[in-house]
């Protein structure tokens, strides 16, 4: 089960409509207990798969290199990572399960034609080699501790 | 010593720890020694050929161990070295074939 404040999951979802047709990527920073995560900050990354960006994503691992050296020990640390889809279903792809490890949330913001349609977290399932739909949890400003969206 | 980080999918086969020292001159080395007191992590980590699995990356401080010499990369006293996952996936192939 994964928490995504509602400003933080608008954060995701705005950034794959800013980013149409290309597909949108970036970080879930938060924590994590007993298998829960709760999500406090999105790190936007750049999509490294140039000349294929409409139908694919990548993080560059040195950017993310870059991210988990930020980090403070103490602190937040990265719990999944998040991506678009172009005028595609917001399931999972081959693509998506072949480089899924477990542990992390993978959330994915469908975006058609410019427009969110939906958003939905996925964990994968190891021993069954698939990418299960969690719980997606998203809590109204007022019930939320708050969130940071970061540049 | 060397101080290797790993991230959330592998602190379950460390105990929960997110960082471990461990008394390595290679990465080899490094692998080796964690493998013993954490059985299961290195074959998270490399092929059981010993080659770099496509699904994660190991850097020695900034660089990236295959520009590095692969496995018998040196590793210099307090060396950080880190496993970075590869994070690449999504939609599905256009319409002219290309993913």
């Amino acid at each position: 089960m994964i928490s995504i404040a509602a400003p933080l999951l608008d954060a995701l979802v705005r950034h794959g409509r800013l980013a149409y047709p290309r597909e949108a990527c970036g970080a879930l920073l938060g924590t994590e207990r007993s298998g829960r995560k709760t999500v406090t900050a999105v790190r936007p990354l750049r999509n490294a798969a140039v000349g294929r960006e409409r139908t694919g994503y990548e993080i560059d691992p040195a950017e993310l290199l870059a991210l988990e050296r930020e980090l403070d020990p103490q602190g937040p640390l990265i719990v999944g990572f998040y991506h678009s889809h172009v005028d595609r279903p917001g399931h999972p792809t081959p693509a998506d399960l072949e480089h899924a490890w477990p542990a992390y949330s993978y959330v994915i913001v469908a975006v058609e034609g410019g427009w969110h349609t939906s958003a939905s977290s996925w964990a994968l399932h190891e021993k069954r080699g698939v990418l299960d739909e969690e719980v997606l949890e998203v809590p109204r400003p007022a019930a939320a501790a708050g969130g940071r969206v970061e540049a | 010593m060397a101080v290797i980080h790993l991230g959330l999918p592998l602190r379950g086969l460390l105990q929960g720890q997110s960082r471990v020292e461990v008394e390595a001159a290679t990465v080899r080395q490094l692998l080796d020694a964690l493998e013993a007191r954490f059985p299961g992590v290195r074959a998270r980590l490399i092929r059981p050929d010993g080659g770099m699995r496509e699904q994660v990356r190991l850097f020695v401080g900034d660089h990236d161990v295959r520009m590095l010499g692969g496995l018998e990369a040196q590793l210099e006293p307090g060396a950080e070295v880190r496993a970075i996952p590869v994070v690449r996936g999504g939609g599905l192939l256009d319409r002219s074939g290309r993913g």
